[in-house]
């Protein structure tokens, strides 16, 4: 196991936080309820990268869910992203999402 | 002949009376239900309206046993009814408390698609013949590359005219999404197994048709790589098998480009939005 995999893995859940947050922000501005892409970020969090941060060394059964859910998770982005009609945090999500797509090229 | 009611006909008399309808006896209210005591006693540790949520639920399709099950095991009964009522579907919520009893599952275990773990987002690009072709038509999305089996497909041109269709959640983002197909499903099963839609992100609540413009598109073609049934609960025993054709229209068509020339997944080209019809509800099968 790559010795940098459990940094990229918190640098992914801290990512997916920030992303987080920043649906909750666009919920409050939108009046928008309920935001797939929000749900299925807290889905992660709470499913394969807590599974895979649980242990102090990541199993290679662990880092594929991660991928997997990662890479299912940036298929479905593009056709589930709204505006927040606030062109800043609209650049902060997509700036996420950039960073998350790098530090997924990294898990290995 | 005249026949003298019989213990058995009085017995068989309460019993009906108890399966259609709740009713009160001298102040005793007796329910039909006989799910009303476990979801009664659950309800008064979950948010108001699990009362009413919980049975309508069952009666859509849910296993009673496996849901009461699930809610006895977990160790967060308000994130499980949470989830659940989050669910974009009765196939959704049956996938998180593994009901496996739905059209389009496959019996054993989910393989991954082709790339060994690792080398998957670096060596796609090789894969697809979009080299010399307009660098808007490329598929450079790994995510989107990895959703055909062997990573593979071909860049063909639909003529004006074709026709094709699209299961999906609501909105216009969702209706001018990615992913289509040339035939209309007929049921459900054609959707969640052979194109391999995971529950977790589809609500199978609308039908959209696209007719293809004067000029032709070009689209790429292939078939569906199995999916596990769901990646964030990780699920790979039943799966999706996929194998269905599936169409990728690409971006060009479907959003229009920043100012650096970059696609912005939020503007939705406008030429293909009047192209679309969402179709009636009787057009899902499912849903008749």
């Amino acid at each position: 196991m790559e010795t940098l995999t459990p940094v990229y893995l918190r640098l992914l859940k801290a990512n997916f936080e920030h992303l987080v947050q920043c649906f909750t922000e666009q919920e409050s501005l939108t009046g928008q309820t309920g935001l797939l892409l929000r749900l299925r970020a807290e889905d992660i969090l709470s499913n394969s990268l807590s599974q895979a941060l649980s242990t102090p060394e990541v199993t290679n059964e662990n880092l594929q869910w991660v991928q997997e859910a990662v890479t299912t998770y940036l298929r479905f982005y593009p056709e589930n992203i709204t505006s927040s009609n606030l062109a800043t945090l609209d650049d902060e999500i997509d700036m996420i999402l950039h960073r998350i797509m790098e530090i997924a090229e990294h898990l290995e | 002949m005249k026949t003298q009611p019989t213990l058995k006909h009085l017995m068989l008399c309460t019993l009906l009376l108890l399966s259609f309808s709740s009713f009160s006896f001298s102040g005793i209210t007796i329910s039909k239900d006989s799910t009303r005591a476990w979801i009664v006693q659950l309800s008064s540790s979950l948010p108001a309206g699990s009362d009413t949520t919980l049975p309508k639920w069952i009666r859509d399709g849910l296993s009673e046993s496996i849901l009461k099950g699930t809610f006895d095991t977990t160790s967060n009964k308000q994130k499980l009814y949470s989830d659940l009522n989050n669910a974009l579907s009765i196939y959704h919520r049956k996938v998180i408390i593994r009901n496996f009893d739905f059209p389009g599952l496959a019996n054993g275990s989910y393989q991954p698609n082709g790339f060994s773990q690792g080398t998957q987002f670096a060596n796609f690009k090789v894969k697809l013949p979009s080299g010399s072709f307009d660098p808007d038509f490329a598929v450079s999305y790994a995510p989107d590359v990895m959703s055909f089996v062997n990573n593979t497909a071909s860049l063909e041109q639909l003529p004006e005219g074709t026709k094709l269709y699209r299961v999906c959640n609501d909105g216009w983002d969702q209706f001018t999404g990615g992913y289509w197909t040339r035939t209309k499903p007929t049921s459900i099963s054609e959707v969640i197994g052979g194109t391999a839609v995971q529950p977790e992100w589809n609500s199978f609540k609308n039908i959209v048709e696209y007719t293809v413009p004067a000029g032709g598109i070009w689209v790429w073609r292939g078939l569906a790589a199995a999916q596990k049934l769901s990646n964030n609960l990780n699920i790979g025993q039943p799966y999706l098998a996929g194998g269905g054709e599936q169409i990728l229209i690409p971006l060009v068509y479907r959003r229009l480009k920043k100012a650096d020339g970059s696609f912005d997944f939020r503007a939705i080209n406008p030429a293909m939005q009047n192209r679309i019809v969402v179709l009636p509800a009787n057009e899902l099968p499912w849903k008749r």
